[in-house]
C-alpha cells in the first residue's frame, strides 16, 4: 500500500507541473516533424530511379542514334528519358532552370551538356556511351565475322539480364530514417531531465522536500521505485505518442508494433536511470545535473546519427563496442533491425544489453542513497 | 549598471557549466562531425563513381576481367564479410551501392555461353545507382559475349571488351563541378547549430536565476528604470555573446589554420556575430517564458536542431523541397546559412547581398528582443 501511496503523489506531482509536460510530450513531436519535413521526401526524390528529362539538339544527322533515343523516350513500363521540345537557346534555359537534367547532341559524335555532376548525369552519359561502344563492337564483329553481325546486333538490344538481382531486405531502405531512430533515442535519454530531478528531490540536503522525505521510515528502495514507475509512466506515454504521430504522417517503421513499444518502454526506462544516477550525487547543483543529462544526452544521440549521418556506422567499423554499451546507439539500432530483419536476434540483443543497464543503473542510484546520514542539513 | 554587475556575477557562479556547454559542443564539431562530413557520403559521386564491394568464389579469367573492370570504373570498397547481414547493413548505410558475389562456374558457364545464375548483385533495388552498377555489369558481359562468340577466345573477348568500354563521349558541365566543401565552411555552417544551443544552453540558467519571482518582484518595487534593467541585461547578453563567438573564432584560429587570416575569415566571423545576436535574442526571450530548465534544454533544442534540419544546416539545401525553403525564408538560420554559402564563393561584388543576409539576421534578432521585452512588460503589469 505504502507504493501505490507513493506512486499517486509522484504522478500527481509530475501532471501537476504542466508546463514542462507539455513540452516534454511536444519534443518529440516537434523535432520529428521538421525531420520529416526536411528528410522526408529525398529518398524517393534523389535515389529512386525516375525518368530523366532531358532536351535533344540536333547538330548533324544521325538517324541511328536518333531512333535510339526516341526507343529509350517511348519504352513502356517506365522510360528511361523523356525529351522535352525546344530549340538550343530554349533547352539552355531548360537546363539552367534545372528543369531537364541534360541536352544531348546528335552528331556523328553525339555528346551530353548537364549542369553538375549527378547520378542521372552519369546515366545519360552512360547511355550515350553505351551507343557508341555498341557501334564500335558491331564495326568489329563486321570485320572479323560478318555473318555474326545481326546476332551481335540482337544480343545489344536485348536488354538481357546476366546476373541475379538480390536484396536482402523487405524493410525500408531509407538511409534518412536513421535521424528518425535518434530523434527517439534523444527523446529516451531526455527523460533524464526527469529522472535527475525527481531523484535529486529525495535528498536531504538538496530541498526541504528531501529533509521530510528522508525523515519519513520509508523504504529508499520503495520511494525509488515510485518515483521511477510514474516517471517511466509518463515517458513512455509521450514515447508512444510520438511513434502514433509519426506513423500516421507516413514514416514506416513496420508493422511489429509490440516490440516496438518494447523498446520505447526499455529506451524510457534507461534515460531515466541515467538521470537517476546523476541525481543521486549529492553536493552537484541542479544546473550542474541538468548540464550533464543535457551533454550526456546530446553526446550519445549525436554519436547515434542525430545530426549527421554515418557516425554510427563509421563507430561500427572502426571501434564497436562503444555502440555495444552506447544507450542511443542500441536504441536506434533495436529499431532498424526490427525494420530490415526478419528474425529478432540482434533486436533481443540489444534490448537485453539495454535492459541491464537500466537495472544496474537503478540498483546503483538505490546504493547510493540509502541510508545516507546528514551531519547538518 | 547593477543589473549589468549582477548578470556578470552569476554568470561567474555559473561560469563552470557555461565552460562544459562550450567545450561540448566544440569537441563535437571537431571530434565527431567535421570528420565524418570529410567523408560524406554526399560528396563520394562527385567523380561519378559508385561504391562496389565483390567476393570472388570463382577466381576465374572471366571473373577477374570482370572485376577489373568494374573496379577501373567505380570505387572499390572492402566489406569483412558476405554475410546477408554485413551486406544488409553496409547497403543502407550507403558504404556500398552494390555487393557482387561470382559463385563457382561463373568462368565455365561463360566460356560454354549461358552466364545468369552464378553472379548475383546485391543492391537497394529501384534506386539510381542500382540500375547503373547493373547496366554497367550486364553492358561489359554482352560485349565479352559477342566477341567470344565471333572468335576472340574468352581472354581475348574480355580485353577486347576492355578497351571498347573504355570509349568516353565529349560532356560539358555548365555549373560547378566541385560541391565539396572546405573544413571552415563545414565548421561555419555548423556553428548555425552550435551557437544557438551553447549560447541558450549556458546563458539561460543565468536569466533563470535573476528571473526568480522574488528577484524581479525585488528589482521592480526599486527605483530602477524597467528599461535600464532590460538594457544592460542585453547588454550583457551580448558581451557574453560576443565572448562566446571570440571563443569559436580562436578555436576555428587553432584547428583551421591559415585559412582563417583571410578576408573570408573576417567575414564568417562577422556573420557569425551576427547569428550570435539572433542566438542572444531567442535566449533572451525564452528566459522570458519559462522558469523551468528542463523547459529550457527543451526550447533550446527545438530551436536549433529544428531550425537546422529546416535551413540547410544538416541536409544541403538543394535536397529541400520548395515549401520547406518558402518555410525558412522566415527564420533566422536561412539567412545565416545563405550568407555562409555566399562567403565561400565570395568576390567583392557580393558585398552588397551579403550584408543584406546579415542586416535581416540583426533584424531577427531585434524583432525576437522587442517580443521578449513585451512579454516582460506584460509579466511586470500582472
Amino acid at each position: 500500500m505504502n507504493f501505490f501511496h507513493c506512486l499517486k503523489y509522484s504522478l500527481k506531482t509530475m501532471l501537476k507541473n504542466k508546463l514542462t509536460l507539455m513540452w516534454t510530450f511536444l519534443f518529440p513531436i516537434a523535432l520529428s516533424t521538421f525531420m520529416y519535413m526536411a528528410f522526408g521526401n529525398i529518398f524517393e526524390k534523389d535515389e529512386i530511379f525516375k525518368t530523366i528529362p532531358v532536351a535533344v539538339v540536333n547538330v548533324e544527322e544521325n538517324k541511328a542514334f536518333r531512333e535510339v533515343l526516341d526507343t529509350l523516350a517511348g519504352e513502356e513500363g517506365g522510360s528511361l528519358i523523356s525529351i522535352e521540345a525546344g530549340d538550343e537557346d530554349s533547352a539552355d534555359k531548360m537546363l539552367d532552370d534545372g528543369k531537364i537534367t541534360g541536352i544531348i547532341y546528335v552528331a556523328d559524335k553525339p555528346s551530353l551538356k548537364v549542369k553538375e555532376q549527378s547520378v542521372s548525369a552519369t546515366i545519360l552519359r552512360t547511355v550515350i556511351e553505351e551507343y557508341v561502344k555498341n557501334e564500335a563492337v558491331i564495326t568489329d564483329v563486321v570485320n572479323t565475322n560478318p555473318a555474326g553481325a545481326a546476332d551481335a546486333v540482337a544480343k545489344l538490344t536485348s536488354g538481357e539480364k546476366y546476373f541475379t538481382e538480390k536484396s536482402s531486405s523487405h524493410g525500408v531502405q531509407n538511409e534518412y530514417y536513421n535521424y528518425f531512430y535518434a530523434i527517439f533515442a534523444m527523446s529516451c535519454l531526455f527523460a533524464s531531465f526527469a529522472g535527475s530531478a525527481n531523484i535529486s528531490k529525495l535528498q536531504a540536503n538538496e530541498s526541504a522536500l528531501g529533509m521530510r522525505r528522508c525523515l519519513s521510515p520509508q523504504h529508499k528502495m520503495v520511494i525509488v521505485s515510485a518515483e521511477y514507475i510514474s516517471m517511466l509512466f509518463v515517458q513512455f506515454a509521450i514515447e508512444c505518442v510520438t511513434l502514433v504521430y509519426l506513423s500516421i504522417i507516413g514514416i514506416n517503421f513496420g508493422d511489429r508494433y509490440p516490440a516496438l513499444i518494447l523498446i520505447l518502454f526499455v529506451g524510457s526506462s534507461i534515460g531515466i536511470s541515467m538521470g537517476a544516477i546523476i541525481g543521486s550525487f549529492s553536493g552537484l547543483s541542479s544546473g550542474t545535473r541538468d548540464g550533464l543529462c543535457v551533454a550526456i544526452s546530446m553526446i550519445l544521440s549525436i554519436l547515434a546519427d542525430l545530426c549527421v549521418g554515418g557516425i554510427k556506422n563509421t563507430i561500427e567499423q572502426n571501434a564497436p563496442i562503444i555502440n555495444r554499451i552506447n544507450p542511443a546507439a542500441l536504441i536506434s539500432d533495436s529499431f532498424y533491425a526490427l525494420n530490415v530483419y526478419e528474425d529478432y536476434s540482434r533486436y533481443t540483443s540489444n534490448m537485453i544489453i539495454l535492459a541491464s543497464m537500466a537495472a544496474v543503473m537503478l540498483i546503483v542510484c538505490v546504493l547510493i542513497l540509502r541510508r545516507n546520514k546528514y551531519a547538518s542539513v | 549598471m547593477q543589473a549589468f554587475k549582477l548578470f556578470m556575477k552569476i554568470l561567474k557562479s555559473q561560469l563552470g557549466i557555461v565552460i562544459m556547454y562550450v567545450s561540448i559542443f566544440v569537441i563535437l564539431t571537431f571530434v565527431i562531425i567535421i570528420p565524418s562530413l570529410s567523408n560524406n557520403k554526399s560528396q563520394d559521386f562527385v567523380n561519378n563513381k559508385c561504391k562496389i564491394a565483390y567476393f570472388d568464389y570463382d577466381n576465374s579469367t572471366a571473373s577477374k576481367s570482370v572485376i577489373d573492370y568494374l573496379c577501373k570504373i567505380n570505387k572499390e570498397v572492402k566489406l569483412k564479410n558476405d554475410s546477408e547481414e554485413c551486406i544488409q547493413d553496409e547497403l543502407f548505410n550507403r558504404t556500398v551501392h552494390a555487393v557482387i558475389v561470382f559463385r563457382e562456374g561463373f568462368g565455365r558457364d561463360f566460356e560454354a555461353g549461358c552466364v545468369g545464375d552464378k553472379v548475383e548483385i546485391n543492391v537497394i533495388k529501384n534506386t539510381n545507382v542500382a540500375s547503373l552498377v547493373e547496366n554497367e555489369y550486364s553492358s561489359y558481359i554482352t560485349k565479352a559475349g559477342i566477341y567470344r562468340d565471333n572468335g576472340y577466345g574468352v581472354k581475348g573477348a574480355f580485353e577486347r571488351a576492355s578497351i571498347v568500354s573504355d570509349t568516353k563521349i565529349e560532356v560539358a558541365m555548365t555549373g560547378k563541378s566541385d560541391n565539396k566543401q572546405s573544413p571552415m565552411t563545414i565548421y561555419f555552417n555548423y556553428l548555425g547549430w552550435i551557437l544557438i544551443i551553447s549560447i541558450i544552453s549556458a546563458v539561460s540558467p543565468v536569466l533563470i536565476a535573476m528571473n526568480k519571482t522574488q528577484v524581479k518582484e525585488r528589482v521592480y518595487c526599486s527605483s530602477y528604470k524597467f528599461s535600464s534593467y532590460n538594457a544592460e541585461i542585453i547588454i550583457s547578453l551580448i558581451v557574453v555573446g560576443i565572448g562566446i563567438c571570440v571563443f569559436f573564432n580562436c578555436v576555428a584560429l587553432l584547428a583551421i589554420g591559415g585559412d582563417m587570416v583571410s578576408i573570408k575569415g573576417l567575414l564568417y566571423f562577422a556573420n557569425m556575430l551576427c547569428f550570435a545576436f539572433v542566438a542572444i535574442a531567442l535566449t533572451y526571450l525564452i528566459s522570458r517564458l519559462t522558469e523551468s530548465s528542463q523547459v529550457v534544454s527543451i526550447y533550446a533544442n527545438i530551436l536549433s536542431l529544428g531550425m537546422s534540419f529546416l535551413c540547410g544546416i544538416f541536409v544541403p539545401k538543394e535536397f529541400l523541397g520548395d515549401g520547406i525553403i518558402r518555410i525558412a525564408h522566415f527564420l533566422p538560420s536561412y539567412w545565416y546559412v545563405l550568407a555562409v554559402d555566399e562567403i565561400d564563393k565570395y568576390n567583392v561584388s557580393h558585398t552588397s547581398t551579403l550584408l543584406t543576409y546579415m542586416l535581416i539576421q540583426l533584424m531577427f534578432g531585434m524583432a525576437i528582443i522587442v517580443v521578449g521585452v513585451y512579454l516582460d512588460k506584460i509579466r511586470k503589469n500582472k
